[in-house]
This record gives structure tokens, C-alpha cells and sequence, in this order.
């Protein structure tokens, strides 16, 4: 593979990392799937592109918005669609996927008409390049997108390891029935989870809006992936879904290089039948301690 | 079984005449006749296999462009009649279908949806990608007309065969669903492990749905093609079979009517009604969340609720009035 | 002397490190009712996973009438019409109780692929299919189980036992397992149960059942298989068994 593409299609990586890491954070402590994080990706990328793109003001303020909507719309996510059905033994009954599912529908529905039917471009928010060595290029916003995204996987492996918040994060999802029956405060847990999931999926989508710019269409296939990216890498520890992102990104970026554009869906679906059925619980495995 | 339901075929029988009536002649009609039972037979496709015996496989858009290009490419590359592209269509898609659930036997739930959607879009692409066979981007186009024993089918011909099909597939699954393959395909959904072992092999209720629920998407794309002379890689995309998975719900998934019901009701927001403009589909998704936490019966359900609460209500006005008061129980 | 009807032999099962069978043997002759008793863990319902088919055992073969048994357990019920209840019902909860019963008389519909075909033809024409539903009718009727209109999640769990048994009984089976059919029932459905059990194997079935409760049990069978640790401790008559060392050392210990 030509080395002009590692950089871009780790930045790929990073954001099906943080999309993968949003779905994490709440499958982990509510034994639940948030099929939503493609749409609330949807959402940060286009409401940051129409303030920075669109009106031209600075890139921080994108973001700010992008995570203020991904913390809302999630919350509003648990608030109307989990909580009323979600059984009190927790985890996932096909009413609650149904409903989820029909989240990221909504959701994207919304973007498209809050934001206009036609994709946002994104824009480059940082010019210049901090490495050029021959063909291999590392922009600086490349470079930012990379760190911050390192960076919050760092803090929330911190998080869930050292407080006792994080702690109970994890108890909670493994056995949400005892964990009621003990008096943990799973319903703030799941608010959490749900905020914490909008967060990582809205500055996801605010971070690389620029990739290849943002179609309200798009939530739908960011969930796939991110999905797909959280599958792969497993839930062990929270680096699974940013090495199943970088893992996805980059099978997906060799099978355009030597098979053509048609190839990444190609090789998506075949990563995805085969993990699914071969290997479902990802790369890194959960150790169960006997 | 309640009063509405008793009475329910020939309830649909005589909509589907006011339906032919209504669409006639006009060519817009048609097209939105040809798009209510596209949506409404891809809705009873999932309503076999993911309602009935919850396999959530949602690669509708591949099984109708299987027919669609089916006929174009029989059309274009043979002399063969037309119609006879309507059974070959059903037979390679159910055969794509049986594949692709062979593969993925072992999912369910989001795991086997999101596969599915994975397939869905690698067939869009390979239709675009392979021009020797589907034309690439440019589709297929019919290059004559129908003709059945000489005389030529019109397009009004093809839309109310279009609505008879689709009102006869309704009224198929709706036996079949009280019959013993649509009861153990039922109870295979809900209880695999007890259907296992009373003998009935899971895997071919299974098979057997999924490739009902393609030759159904088959048959939309053989008349959405007959009536729109064409078809184009993204004549029915992957967002119509991802739509198509709430309108069972929304219709009322006790019953593949509700499916019916739900495909009206969508292809009358998305694309009729003036007054959404264009928010159609974004008031489809909220009516299918408020459905989905609140009227889990969907449509027809909180339409047999309140018909039978106006029976109630006229029963005690009613001229058994002294004797109904004796048996009026206080509301729960 | 004619081959028993059901036979075991050194089936193994182990679960990663964790042995949950070990050289299993023991037979079941028609008309014979066995109970297998034993602790909690003991490896029994896994017996009767490995008998069904729910799981493969490791080594070992399971024979009906000198035939063995392969395949998935539908496979298994079809052919040596074996018939099983599970230690936690398993029932489709939208359906009716009478169509949960009837699910057990379509081995005989679905058993290739050209009846699955007239069957489905056959569902078109007349979705009612009353023999079914008369035979359905006569095997819930013969436990005692009425009101079969009602949602099976209206059922307790008593009746939910009573349920499976009758949709066991549909397929007119010649093998029945029982995993734990008691328990949760009250004293009627108890002596309903015991009768329909006694009358199964009159009518020449050989019957497995599984049970903690070791009183019903002793009381109903002709023979009993003490299981302890995944190994069988002894095979023989009830009130032997009852009085032996085996079944005080495994319920309560070596003294």
C-alpha cells in the first residue's frame, strides 16, 4: 500500500474507533447496542460544518455545538426511547433494537432537515503539514485528529479502571439485575452512558467531517461501521474498538487499492460475516476470571 | 377473534376496488400505486420472515433489483415472453436469499440486520460495478412492450395486476400465519429450542421464509420495472428496505394487513402528501417511535381499539339499554 | 431379550477445563419408566441435552431401538420420534396455549422437502387443520389444561410444565424426556402428570425422567439412575437405591 495513504486511513480508523467507542461505553454499562451513534455523528458533523462552513466562524465552536447536540440528542435518546421499554433485568429485547433502530432513522431524518437534504462539505480547519518526507505527509490536523482521539481513549481507560464511577460503569452492564437488586444507581449510570455515547459520536462527526464531508444518508453506514469496528476489536478493554477501527479502515483501504472503489463494500460485508459468525466476541478477549 | 377481524378480507377486497378506481388513468396515481406496493410487498416479505419468525435479514433492495433486471435483461438479450422473467426472478432471488442465510445462520437480531445491510449495499455497488451483465450505471431498459396472447398489456393493466398481487399476498400470509407452517415459523421466533425438538427442523423454516420474503421483493421489482420501463442501480436503494423494516410496525405487525397499511400510510407521507413538504419521512420515523413505545399494535390496532369501544359505547345507548345497564361492568 | 429402546453409552461432555459428563451408560426398555436422579450439577440435564441433540457430546453414542442417533435434535425427534419438556419452558409466548400444543403434531408435516411444500399449499387452502387441532385438543384435555385460547403468557409455570408435557405427547412419541416436569407444580397437577407419565409407558413408551424431588420420583419409576459429578453411582431398583451407601454418600456426604 502506498504510504501517502497510512495517514489518512488511520484518521479513518480514529473515527470508526470513536464511533466503536461510543457503542462501548453503553454496551458496557446497559448491555444495550445504541444503533443511534451513526446518527448522532450525523448530526455533530453537519451542525459543525454549517457553523464553520457555513458561517464561518472558528472550528471550536463547531465542535462545542456538535458535542452539546451529541450529549442532548443521547440523553433524549435514553430518556424517550430506552427507558420506557427497557425491562428492569436490562440487556436487549427486540422491542428495545426495534426501537433504537428506529432512533437512528429518526435521528437521521432530523439532520436531514435541520441541515438540508445535500451533504455539507467539510472543511480544513488546520492548514500545513507537521511531517513531509517524500510522499509521506502528516498534516497538522491530521496529526490533531490522531492525539485528541488517542487522548480520549486514554482518559476514559482511566476513568473506567481508576474511579469508582468507572468501576460501577462496568459491574453494572455485566449484571444489571444484581446490580439493581444491590442498590447501584443503574438508571444514572445508563444517563450517563447515554450522554457519554452522544459526546464521542457528535465530536466524532466534527472531527472528520472534513474526510469526505458530511450526507445526512451517512448515519446509517457510520453505525454499520462503527459496529463492524466494535465487533472486530471486542469489548475486552476499551482500546478493542479503536483497534478494530484502524483495523476496519485499513482492509477497507487496501481493498480500494488493489480492487477498486466497488471492493469496499466487498470486503466490508465479507469482514463482517465472517466475524460475525466466526468470532463475534472481537480480537481481544474477555478473560473471564474462573 | 374480534369484530373487525372477522371481516377483514373483504374489507381489503373492497379497498382495493376503491384503490383501482381511484388510480385509473392517471399517470401520477399509477406511480404512486406502483410505489405503495413496492414498499408494501417488500413489508410483507419482512413480515414472513422477520415478524413471523424473527430473522431480521433486510437485503430487500438486492431481491427487487433481481426482478427488475430479471426482465430488462431478458428483454433486451432474448425473444423469451416477459412474464416468464417474473418466475426466473423469483428463483435466483430466493436462491440469493437462501445463500446469504445459509451464511449467516448462526445470527440474529442487529448482528444478522447489520450483515444483511452489508450485503445489501456490496450488491448495489456490483451492479454498478458490473456492466457486461446489469448495464452498470446506466440500468436496463425495456426496449418492447408486454403482450399477453397478442394483445398488449398497458400500464394500467400492470398497476392493477400490481395491487390485485399485493392484495393477494396479504391475504396468502394471512392463512398461512394461522396455519401449521405459520405457526411453527412463529414459534420458532419466539422458542427455537422447543420447535427443534418436536421435530421441525429450524434451519428450513428459516430458508424457507427468507426465500418467500425475496421471491415477494422480486415480484415489486418485476412490475416496477414493467411499469417504469426501466431500472437504474439505485432505482430502489438500501434506504427503502431500512424504511421498509418499520412498516410492519407501524401498520400493526399483528397481521401482514398491517404491513399493507403501513406501506399506504408511508407512501402517502413520503411522497403525496404536500402538507410535509419535505418532512414525510421525517414524520414516518417519529410516528413509528411513538408507535413502537406507546401503541405497540400499531394502526390497526388502535383502529380495532377504537371501534370497539364506539360498539361499546352505542351498545349502552342502545334499545337493550335496561337489559345492557344490568350487565355494564365499571370500567377497569 | 429385545434391545432396549433407548440406549447410553460412555457419553462424555466437558465444557472447557469443566467435566460435565463422564462415561454415562445406562438403558431405558419400552414400557419402562427411569428416573435419574441426583445433586444439583450432577450433569443430568446435560444427559438429556446429549440425548436430544441440544448438544454434542464429546464421545459416546446414544442409540434408539439399535439405531444411533446423530444430527440435530430435530433430526433425532423426527426419526426415533423422541419427545423432551425443559428444565425451563421453553414456549412461544405470543401464541396461544393450544397452538404451543400443537406444534408438537407437525413432526409428521414438515419431514421433507416436498411435505413442506404440500404443507404450505395445504396451509393456503384450509389454515385450520382440525385433525391437528383435535389431536392437540385431546392431549391438554388428558393433563387437565382448559381455557386453550389464552396466550401462553397468561400460563404459570405449573401450567407451562402441564403445557409442554401435552406438546410431548402430540408427537406420539415411543422416547420421552422429562427434565424436571414437577417442579412448580401444585398437588393436582402432580397426580396428573404421574397418571399421564404411568399411561405413556402402558402404551409401550420408554420414558427418561429427571427430577430433584426424589419422593415423586421413587414413587413412579421402575428403575433409577443416581448421577453424581457427571458419573453415574447407581442403577437399579428404586427402594434399593433409596436405602444404598451411593445415595448417602452423594446427598449427604461421607460420614
Amino acid at each position: 500500500m502506498p504510504i501517502e495513504l497510512v495517514v489518512p486511513t488511520l484518521e479513518t480508523g480514529c473515527f470508526f474507533g470513536l464511533i466503536a467507542l461510543a457503542l462501548f461505553m453503553v454496551k458496557e454499562s446497559a448491555a444495550l447496542f445504541n444503533f443511534a451513534v451513526g446518527g448522532l455523528a450525523v448530526v455533530g458533523g453537519m451542525a459543525s460544518s454549517a457553523i464553520t462552513v457555513g458561517h464561518g466562524l472558528p472550528l471550536v465552536l463547531g465542535v462545542l455545538a456538535a458535542v452539546a447536540f451529541g450529549v442532548a440528542l443521547g440523553l433524549c435518546i435514553e430518556v424517550l426511547v430506552v427507558a420506557p421499554l427497557v425491562k428492569p433485568g436490562g440487556g436487549e429485547d427486540h422491542h428495545v433494537v426495534m426501537a433504537l433502530v428506529a432512533g437512528l432513522f429518526a435521528l437521521q431524518q432530523i439532520a436531514g432537515v435541520a441541515f438540508g437534504k445535500s451533504a455539507l462539505p467539510g472543511a480544513t480547519w488546520m492548514k500545513g503539514d507537521v511531517l513531509d518526507v517524500g510522499k509521506f505527509v502528516v498534516s497538522a490536523q491530521a496529526l490533531i485528529e490522531i492525539a485528541v482521539t488517542l487522548g480520549l481513549f486514554v482518559a476514559i481507560g482511566m476513568l473506567l479502571r481508576g474511579t469508582r464511577l468507572g468501576r460501577q460503569f462496568r459491574s453494572i452492564g455485566d449484571n444489571t439485575q444484581a446490580a439493581t437488586m444491590l442498590g447501584m444507581p443503574v438508571r444514572r449510570i445508563r444517563l450517563l452512558a447515554f450522554a457519554s455515547s452522544g459526546l464521542l459520536a457528535g465530536l466524532a462527526g466534527a472531527l472528520f467531517a472534513n474526510r469526505a464531508g458530511v450526507a445526512f444518508t451517512s448515519a446509517l453506514q457510520f453505525t454499520l461501521f462503527g459496529f463492524l469496528a466494535f465487533v472486530i476489536g471486542g469489548a475486552a478493554n476499551v482500546w478493542g474498538p479503536l483497534a478494530g477501527g484502524i483495523g476496519l479502515a485499513f482492509l477497507q483501504a487496501f481493498a480500494i487499492y488493489y480492487f477498486g472503489p466497488a471492493a469496499l463494500t466487498y470486503v466490508t460485508f465479507a469482514v463482517a460475516a465472517l466475524f460475525f459468525a466466526l468470532r463475534p466476541e472481537g480480537i481481544f478477549v474477555k478473560r473471564v476470571r474462573a | 377473534m374480534s369484530r373487525l377481524a372477522r371481516w377483514r378480507t373483504p374489507i381489503a377486497f373492497a379497498m382495493l376496488i376503491l384503490v383501482v378506481l381511484w388510480v385509473g388513468q392517471n399517470g401520477y396515481r399509477q406511480d404512486l400505486a406502483i410505489l405503495m406496493v413496492t414498499y408494501g410487498l417488500i413489508s410483507l416479505g419482512l413480515y414472513s420472515h422477520y415478524i413471523m419468525g424473527n430473522s431480521m435479514s433486510v437485503a430487500y433492495n438486492a431481491y427487487v433489483a433481481i426482478g427488475g433486471y430479471a426482465l430488462g435483461v431478458l428483454c433486451v438479450r432474448t425473444d423469451l415472453s416477459m412474464f416468464l422473467a417474473l418466475p426466473i426472478g423469483i428463483v435466483i432471488s430466493a436462491a440469493v436469499a437462501v445463500l446469504l442465510g445459509l451464511t449467516t445462520y448462526k445470527l440474529s437480531g442487529f448482528y444478522l440486520a447489520a450483515v444483511t445491510l452489508l450485503f445489501g449495499e456490496a450488491f448495489a455497488a456490483w451492479l454498478v460495478d458490473s456492466t457486461g451483465i446489469t448495464g452498470g450505471a446506466s440500468g436496463v431498459t425495456l426496449t418492447r412492450g408486454l403482450t399477453l396472447f397478442g394483445s398488449e398489456v398497458t400500464r394500467q393493466h400492470l398497476v392493477i395486476a400490481a395491487l390485485v398481487t399485493l392484495f393477494l399476498a396479504a391475504w396468502g400470509l394471512d392463512r398461512l400465519r394461522t396455519s401449521p407452517f405459520g405457526i411453527a415459523l412463529r414459534a420458532k421466533g419466539d422458542a427455537p429450542r422447543a420447535v427443534e425438538s418436536s421435530g421441525v427442523s429450524t434451519r428450513a423454516l428459516t430458508l424457507v421464509s427468507l426465500g418467500i420474503g425475496a421471491g415477494l421483493g422480486a415480484v415489486a421489482g418485476w412490475y416496477f420495472a414493467a411499469v417504469n420501463l426501466s431500472m437504474l442501480p439505485e432505482s430502489v436503494p438500501l434506504s427503502v428496505a431500512f424504511v421498509a423494516l418499520f412498516i410492519p410496525f407501524l401498520g400493526g405487525y399483528r397481521s401482514p394487513w398491517g404491513a399493507v397499511v403501513g406501506a399506504v400510510v408511508v407512501t402517502e407521507l413520503t411522497f403525496n402528501l404536500t402538507w410535509f413538504q419535505d418532512t414525510g419521512t421525517l414524520a414516518f420515523a417519529i410516528a413509528v417511535l411513538v408507535v413502537l413505545i406507546f401503541a405497540r399494535r400499531g394502526l390497526l390496532g388502535l383502529l380495532g381499539d377504537v371501534l370497539a369501544w364506539a360498539v361499546r359505547l352505542i351498545r349502552r345507548d342502545g334499545p337493550l339499554h335496561k337489559e345492557g345497564r344490568d350487565h355494564v361492568q365499571p370500567s377497569a | 431379550m429385545s434391545s432396549p429402546a433407548l440406549s447410553c453409552q460412555g457419553l462424555h461432555k466437558a465444557y472447557g477445563g469443566v467435566r460435565a459428563v463422564h462415561g454415562v451408560s445406562f438403558h431405558v426398555s419400552r414400557g419402562e419408566v427411569v428416573g435419574l436422579v441426583g445433586p444439583n450439577g450432577a450433569g443430568k440435564s446435560t444427559v438429556v441435552d446429549l440425548i436430544s441433540g441440544e448438544q454434542p457430546a464429546d464421545t459416546g453414542t446414544v442409540k434408539v431401538a439399535d439405531r444411533v442417533l446423530s444430527g440435530t435434535a430435530a433430526r433425532r425427534a423426527k426419526r426415533a420420534k423422541l419427545a423432551r419438556t425443559f428444565q425451563y419452558p421453553q414456549v412461544a409466548h405470543e401464541l396461544t396455549a393450544l397452538e404451543n400444543v400443537l406444534i408438537g403434531a407437525y413432526a409428521t408435516t414438515f419431514s421433507g422437502p416436498l411435505s413442506f411444500a404440500s404443507t404450505i399449499v395445504r396451509g393456503l387452502v384450509d389454515p385450520r387443520a382440525e385433525r391437528l387441532r383435535r389431536r392437540a385438543e385431546e392431549m391438554a384435555g388428558s393433563l387437565s389444561l382448559s381455557d386453550l385460547d389464552r396466550p401462553a403468557s397468561e400460563l404459570t409455570l405449573g401450567q407451562l410444565r402441564l403445557l409442554e408435557a401435552a406438546r410431548a405427547l402430540s408427537q406420539d412419541p415411543e422416547v420421552v424426556l422429562l427434565d424436571e416436569p414437577f417442579a412448580g407444580l401444585d398437588g393436582d397437577g402432580i397426580q396428573g402428570l404421574s397418571r399421564a407419565i404411568r399411561t405413556m409407558a402402558d402404551a409401550g413408551c420408554a420414558v427418561l425422567l429427571v427430577d430433584h424431588n426424589i419422593d415423586i420420583v421413587v414413587s413412579l419409576v421402575d428403575r433409577v439412575v443416581l448421577m453424581a459429578d457427571g458419573e453415574v453411582r447407581f442403577d437399579g431398583d428404586p427402594a434399593e437405591c433409596m436405602a444404598s451407601e451411593e445415595m448417602k454418600e452423594v446427598y449427604f456426604g461421607d460420614d
